[in-house]
C-alpha cells in the first residue's frame, strides 16, 4: 500500500470503526488530498478480503489511486507462543506394551509348552488353530510395535507416536492386527468353552484335570469321544490339554484388553463371548 | 501325544528365544535407524523388520530346531546401541532404554545356547 503519513492518520481513525461511515469516506479523502502529489488520486478502503471505491481518479491529471487496506487486529501482547509441554504419554506405552507382549508370550508358552502332548481336542483345530497361530504372530507384530513406540516416546517426547496415530497406513495397519488378534482370542475361548463342555459331559472337573488328577478308562473314553478322537487319551494329555486352553484364555483375555484399551475394540466393536 | 511334556524351564527358554528373535531386531533397527538417519525409523521399515523376524522365528514355536546364532542378537543390538551412543544425544531415559535392550538380547543369547532349549529341542523332534 502506498500512503503518506497523513493518509496513515485517516487509516488509524478507519480502523476504530467495522465499516466505512460517510465521515471516515471523507477524512481518507481529505487525507490524500491534503497532499499535493496524491491530490485526485482514487481512494480504495480494503478490508476483510474485500474492497470498496472512496473516490474514483480525476478525470485529469496524473492516475493515482491510494488503496487503504485494513488489516485484523495484530496478536496480543500477552506471551502465548510457548504451547503448554506435552504430557508424557510413557506409562500408557509400557501399559501397552505389556498387555501386547503378555498376550503374546501366554500364547507362544501355550503352544510350546503343551502341544507336543496335548490331546486333539476339535476346538482349536483346523482353522481354529491357523486363527490362533496367526493371533501368536500378530501379537509379535503388536509387541515389536508397542516396543517401537515406546522407543519413541523417550526420544522424541511422543511426537512420532502422533504422527504415527495421525496416519490412516498406521491405524489400518495396527487393526488389521487386532482383528487377527481378536479372532484369535476368539477360537482359543471357544475352544476352551468346548472343551470344558466335553470334561462336563464325561463327569471330570476342570479343575481336577488342569491339577493333573489322573481319570477313570470310562471317563477318558467318553471325553475322548466328545472330542471327536478314537481310542482312549491318556490322563496326562488331557490334563496337558486343559491347561494349554486355560492358558490360551488367559491370553485371550490380555488380547482382548489391548484391543479395548488402545485398539479396534474402540473403533470396531467385537463381542467375543462364551459361556465357559 | 506321544511326547513328553517339557518341563518349565525347557519351555521358559524357547519362549525367551522365540520372543527376542521375534522383537530385538525390530527394535535394534529402530535404534540404528535413529543413529545413521537422524530420524525415526518409518513405520513399514518397522513392519517390514517384525514380520521378517517373526516368520524367521515361529518354526521354533512349533518344535523346529531353529535357532539364530546365539551371538547374532547381542551383535545386533550392541552395533545398533554403539551407532546410538555415538551419534549423540542420548537421554537418560533413551540410555536405560538401550542398557535394557543390551541385556534383553544378552539373556535371549543365553538362553539360546542353555542345555533346557537343547533338551526341548530334543523331546521335540520327531521319532
Amino acid at each position: 500500500m502506498s500512503a503518506t503519513t497523513g493518509a496513515a492518520a485517516g487509516v488509524r481513525h478507519a480502523q476504530a470503526s467495522a465499516g466505512v461511515s460517510a465521515h471516515d469516506r471523507a477524512q481518507l479523502v481529505q487525507a490524500v488530498d491534503r497532499h499535493p502529489e496524491l491530490r485526485g488520486a482514487a481512494v480504495v478502503f480494503c478490508q476483510a478480503g474485500g474492497c470498496e471505491q472512496l473516490r474514483a481518479a480525476a478525470v485529469y491529471g496524473p492516475k493515482r489511486i491510494v488503496v487503504f487496506e485494513l488489516n485484523p487486529a495484530p496478536p496480543s501482547p500477552v506471551p502465548t507462543a510457548v504451547p503448554p509441554a506435552r504430557k508424557s504419554k510413557l506409562g500408557w506405552e509400557l501399559f501397552q506394551m505389556g498387555l501386547n507382549c503378555g498376550g503374546t508370550a501366554l500364547a507362544a508358552v501355550g503352544t510350546i509348552f503343551f502341544s507336543a502332548a496335548a490331546a486333539p481336542t476339535g476346538g482349536v483345530a483346523g482353522v481354529a488353530a491357523v486363527a490362533s497361530g496367526a493371533a501368536t504372530v500378530a501379537g509379535a507384530a503388536q509387541c515389536a510395535a508397542s516396543g517401537y513406540r515406546v522407543y519413541n516416546e523417550v526420544t522424541d517426547q511422543g511426537a512420532t507416536n502422533d504422527n504415527l496415530d495421525a496416519s490412516p497406513a498406521y491405524q489400518n495397519t495396527m487393526l488389521a492386527l487386532d482383528v487377527v488378534g481378536l479372532a484369535g482370542a476368539g477360537a482359543a475361548t471357544r475352544g476352551a468353552s468346548r472343551f470344558a463342555g466335553t470334561l462336563a459331559k464325561a463327569g471330570a472337573s476342570r479343575g481336577g484335570v488342569i491339577a493333573g488328577q489322573t481319570l477313570s478308562r470310562p471317563m477318558r473314553k467318553a471325553i475322548t469321544a466328545g472330542l471327536g478322537g478314537s481310542g482312549r487319551y491318556t490322563s496326562i494329555a488331557l490334563s496337558a490339554r486343559a491347561r494349554q486352553e486355560l492358558l490360551a484364555v488367559i491370553g485371550a483375555g490380555l488380547s482382548l484388553t489391548g484391543s479395548a484399551t488402545g485398539g479396534a475394540s474402540r473403533e470396531l466393536v467385537v463381542y467375543v463371548a462364551e459361556a465357559l | 501325544m506321544t511326547a513328553a511334556l517339557p518341563r518349565p524351564a525347557e519351555a521358559g527358554a524357547a519362549l525367551a528365544v522365540f520372543l527376542g528373535q521375534a522383537v530385538l531386531p525390530t527394535l535394534a533397527l529402530a535404534l540404528a535407524w535413529l543413529a545413521l538417519a537422524g530420524a525415526p525409523a518409518p513405520f513399514p521399515a518397522i513392519l517390514a523388520a517384525a514380520a521378517a523376524s517373526i516368520g524367521a522365528s515361529l518354526p521354533l514355536l512349533f518344535g523346529q530346531n531353529f535357532v539364530w546364532f546365539w551371538w547374532l542378537l547381542p551383535a545386533l543390538a550392541g552395533a545398533a546401541a554403539a551407532l546410538r551412543l555415538a551419534s549423540g544425544g542420548v537421554s537418560p531415559a533413551e540410555a536405560a532404554f538401550l542398557a535394557a535392550l543390551a541385556l534383553l538380547a544378552a539373556g535371549v543369547a543365553l538362553a539360546a545356547r542353555s542345555a533346557a532349549l537343547k533338551n526341548y529341542l530334543e523331546r521335540r523332534r520327531p521319532g
